[in-house]
């Protein structure tokens, strides 16, 4: 992976902590937002970390689906880092998006799967 | 696990110098179990010679033959109506059983259970009403359970449980078939205690109610560990203790009633025996020789015993004496007169006037002073005498006999004996007593000795002191049967010490070993078993870390403490690093997750004869963060047991499918008339061919990228199904688990591992098989396309092994 995506996917995974703690810039939001907030940007870095594994083995899936990256990610790149970005990618996924009959994701829960985030690397 | 238990206190004993051979061997002996007894002589079996205690338990054998289930069939049973089959997959791996509330799963489950054990967890705690309404309403008969094991070593058994149409639940018939034809009932299997013990079914409601009841969870763990064997230890040696102090306490208990009484009791003898019951070191015989008398009595016994035998004089001799004195006084006096009293006289003095002569000479006759004496005077005075003589020393003769009668007469009357003069303490009323008859006797010695005294004043004497003589033998007979009439009683009493104190007397050294070996025991109890759960905690605290997710609930050490009904499970948590008792800051879910992390490792456990366990609905009152880490728990779970999980929703299918953990999903639904089906959703297989599809249906994945992924794919789809296929197959025929398994593991190819799901032999050729076009042309996708790439259109190569995944599944399901 290059230093430059390493470096990116970091800082995305800095700011969703830091909106998850409701620090820095993302500390107006209200603390029932934060969650959702931080899931967004978790959810951005995961696709950035995926593609730079999938392109580190010369795999560039850039316009496909995230499942055939993920599939792929498991099958040819490294089964247990494809596993953890799954979980993530499902758990974010609904983690970002508001439904008016789901509660929002916890502050654990997301924390949990920024760390699975940082699994991929 | 037992031998383990064993080794454990083993280590301890062994390391543990305050304590003798003889009672370490005790403590082992304890726990290898009731009837073994270490050095108790013939019937103790192999008691190993001191210096290395190995207790006498029976060898340790290999891992034990696990049962794993093929296939439940259940008809008028609950919810199900007319026969409904679950097909399972013997062997490890995770199956979960979906379906809504209500569709039956559930009576799968029971139905497992009731077949398995006669009876439900979910009854037993229900009222009558509920147990009435096992039959299905809308099919009640006929009622039957089948279950189809295969058992390791053994092969395909089935059990049946049948009722009659009016059968309550309780009265089920459960025979069992083994393969071959042998029949028996359900004691055939030989799981009973194991049931118990490791309970392979988890409900939801037993896992909620073991929270509820802390001493069931306490019962739960001890058991599954083997604590219950170090509590019964315990007890046993108690009660070997008991047993063998029971002569010791037996005489200790009668010495302590015995002692004061004894104490008490005037005489010396009860206090000598006293002494000697209080004494350190015990003198049996010494308190033998008193009990029966052998023993010197003491002296005041002696003289009591003396002045009971005291005799009056005896009249007689007396009489004899003075009828001898009066008739010598009387023929003295008739001699004299004989004589005549002036001869007499006359010739003492002639003799005198003789003896004057023989000594002096002659002379003047000193008497008158005229005459002469001289030898002619003497020898007339000598004639003279000669011829007075005889009458005269008659005379003399009664006068010698009298003063020898005097003599008599005076000790015709033997003194006071010296039982008189010393009986009793002086003061006491048998010394007054004493004091008179002396007297008296004195007195009587006194009249008696005196020939001048009236016969009649000295026989009034003999009977006075004969009265008083009386009157002392009277007194000291009474003391010596007061004091035998409180011996005697006393004296049977020690004798019944003195044989319970014989008794205890061997048991001594064994009972001294075995009190030490108890309250080793008994101190170490609390150690052992905290050694012994701490495994479990780990393994619990693992499952704990994977289940909890967001819980901010640490969790610390497990230990069982109390015991009898203050017995409890007590465990450490940390909420965010702070102490808290566990139980109350746990949620429901919590405690869910916390039970089935207890109670998982117990299922499981290395010497379970079950190969599988049966978690109905785990997920109630589950978060879905927790369902992600229960999906990961049953995962590992599945690595080497047979999981069947029964669920409600679709949380957990969802998780499963989402976390890409290989397992079956089963579907179960109920349509009108209690029909209950099973469709079989997906399998592992399924997972990655509908990745393959998607993977070959995805445009924007480059055509190098898709030829090169979906031969994976296909042939990870191919190789899961193969083992799915030969595991199922092995373990219905009884092979063992770890045959299998090797058997798998060195089939590294492919082709090797299509062939031992085909052919049952990794080696064995797959020619003819191959022979048809499609089969030989998924085997090429997944072999050759995993290296060199997919030749044609990735759908077909999809299509392919479908195909024969599917035939694979269905010709031997």
């Amino acid at each position: 992976m290059t230093a430059d995506a390493r470096t990116e996917v970091g800082r995305l995974l800095d700011a969703a902590r830091a909106a998850l703690a409701g620090t820095g810039t993302t500390g107006t939001l209200p603390q029932r937002r934060r969650a959702r907030a931080a899931a967004v940007v978790a959810r951005a870095a995961l696709e950035l970390a995926v593609d730079a594994r999938l392109v580190e083995h010369g795999l560039d899936l850039h316009h496909a689906t995230m499942r055939s990256r993920l599939i792929c990610l498991s099958a040819v790149v490294d089964a247990t880092a494809g596993d953890a970005a799954a979980v993530a990618w499902a758990g974010l996924s609904s983690g970002c998006h508001q439904h008016a009959y789901e509660l929002s994701p916890t502050w654990a829960e997301i924390s949990h799967l920024i760390g699975l985030v940082e699994a991929v690397l | 696990m037992t031998d383990d238990l064993v080794e454990t206190v083993r280590d301890r004993v062994t390391a543990d110098g305050t304590l003798s051979e003889a009672a370490k061997l005790l403590v082992l002996a304890a726990l290898a179990g009731p009837g073994v007894r270490a050095g108790g002589g013939a019937a103790t079996g192999g008691v190993a010679v001191a210096g290395d205690p190995v207790p006498p338990v029976p060898p340790a054998g290999g891992p034990r033959a696990r049962t794993y289930l093929s296939r439940v069939t259940v008809s008028g049973f609950r919810g199900i109506g007319p026969a409904a089959s679950l097909h399972l997959v013997p062997g490890p791996g995770l199956t979960v059983v979906a379906g809504r509330n209500g569709c039956g799963k559930s009576s799968f489950a029971e139905a497992l259970e009731v077949a398995l054990t006669r009876r439900s967890y979910r009854w037993a705690k229900r009222s009558a009403v509920w147990s009435e309404s096992w039959r299905n309403l809308r099919h009640p008969h006929p009622a039957r359970i089948d279950v189809d094991l295969a058992e390791e070593g053994v092969g395909t058994t089935t059990v049946t449980a049948r009722w009659t149409s009016a059968a309550g639940l309780d009265d089920v018939t459960v025979a069992t078939r083994r393969p071959g034809g042998a029949r028996g009932d359900l004691d055939a299997l030989g799981w009973e205690d194991d049931l118990d013990l490791f309970r392979p079914f988890l409900s939801y409601d037993e896992l909620g109610a073991l929270f509820a009841e802390p001493s069931k969870l306490h019962d739960a763990l001890a058991g599954i560990l083997g604590l219950d064997r170090l509590e019964d230890a315990a007890k046993r040696l108690t009660a070997q203790v008991k047993d063998a102090a029971g002569p010791a306490v037996e005489a200790a208990r009668l010495a302590r009633r015995l002692v004061p009484e004894l104490l008490s009791c005037p005489d010396d003898r009860a206090h000598r025996a006293a002494t000697l019951l209080r004494s350190r070191t015990l003198r049996l015989d010494a308190v033998a020789e008193l009990v029966t008398g052998a023993a010197g009595a003491d002296e005041a016994l002696a003289a009591l015993r003396r002045s009971a035998r005291l005799r009056p004089p005896e009249a007689g001799a007396w009489r004899a004496a003075r009828d001898v004195h009066d008739r010598a006084v009387r023929q003295h006096a008739e001699a004299l007169a004989a004589a005549g009293v002036a001869a007499v006289d006359t010739t003492a003095l002639l003799r005198a006037a003789l003896d004057h002569f023989d000594r002096h000479g002659g002379g003047a006759c000193p008497v008158c002073g005229q005459g002469r004496l001289d030898d002619a005077w003497a020898r007339d005075a000598r004639a003279g005498a000669d011829r007075a003589g005889h009458a005269v020393r008659a005379v003399d003769e009664a006068a010698a006999r009298v003063a020898a009668s005097a003599t008599t007469l005076a000790a015709a009357v033997p003194p006071p004996p010296d039982a008189l003069l010393a009986a009793g303490e002086p003061g006491a009323a048998a010394a007054a007593a004493c004091e008179v008859a002396r007297a008296q006797w004195e007195r009587l010695r006194v009249l008696a000795g005196d020939p001048a005294t009236a016969p009649a004043d000295v026989l009034a004497a003999f009977a006075g002191v004969a009265d008083a003589v009386d009157d002392v033998v009277a007194g000291a007979r009474a003391a010596l049967a007061g004091r035998e009439d409180a011996w005697q009683p006393l004296a049977v009493r020690v004798a019944e010490w003195l044989a319970a104190a014989r008794r205890a007397q061997p048991a001594a050294g064994r009972s001294a070993d075995l009190r030490s070996a108890e309250r080793w025991l008994k101190a170490n109890l609390t150690d052992l078993r905290n050694a012994r759960i701490a495994p479990l905690a780990d393994r619990a605290r693992q499952i704990w870390s994977a289940l909890r997710q967001e819980s901010d609930v640490d969790l610390g050490g497990l230990t069982l403490e109390g015991s009898a009904t203050r017995r409890r499970v007590e465990l450490a948590a940390s909420v965010d690093g702070a102490d808290a008792g566990a139980f109350g800051v746990l949620s429901q879910g919590e405690q869910h997750a916390l039970a089935l992390a207890l109670f998982l490792p117990r299922a499981t456990a290395e010497n379970s004869p079950f190969g599988f366990i049966v978690v109905d609905d785990p997920v109630q009152a589950m978060d879905p963060a927790k369902v992600d880490g229960l999906a990961r728990v049953l995962e590992r779970t599945a690595a080497d047991r047979q999981v069947v999980v029964l669920t409600h929703d679709d949380r957990l299918p969802e998780a499963v499918r989402r976390l890409q953990i290989p397992a079956r999903i089963l579907e179960v639904t109920r349509d009108v008339g209690s029909v209950v089906a099973v469709h079989r959703a997906t399998d592992p297989s399924d997972r990655y061919l509908s990745d393959a599809r998607a993977l070959a249906s995805d445009q924007a994945v480059p055509d190098d990228v898709v030829s090169r992924v979906v031969p994976e794919l296909c042939r990870l789809a191919l190789e899961a199904t193969c083992r799915d296929v030969w595991f199922r197959d092995q373990f219905a025929r009884g092979s063992a688990r770890v045959e299998v398994e090797r058997s798998w593991a060195r089939a590294r190819t492919t082709r090797g591992r299509l062939a031992l799901a085909v052919r049952g032999d990794a080696n064995a050729s797959l020619e003819t098989w191959l022979d048809e076009r499609q089969r030989r042309a998924a085997l090429v996708v997944c072999t050759a396309g995993v290296h060199v790439g997919l030749p044609g259109d990735p759908h077909h190569a999809v299509r392919d092994v479908e195909r024969v995944v599917r035939e694979l599944v269905g010709a031997r399901g």
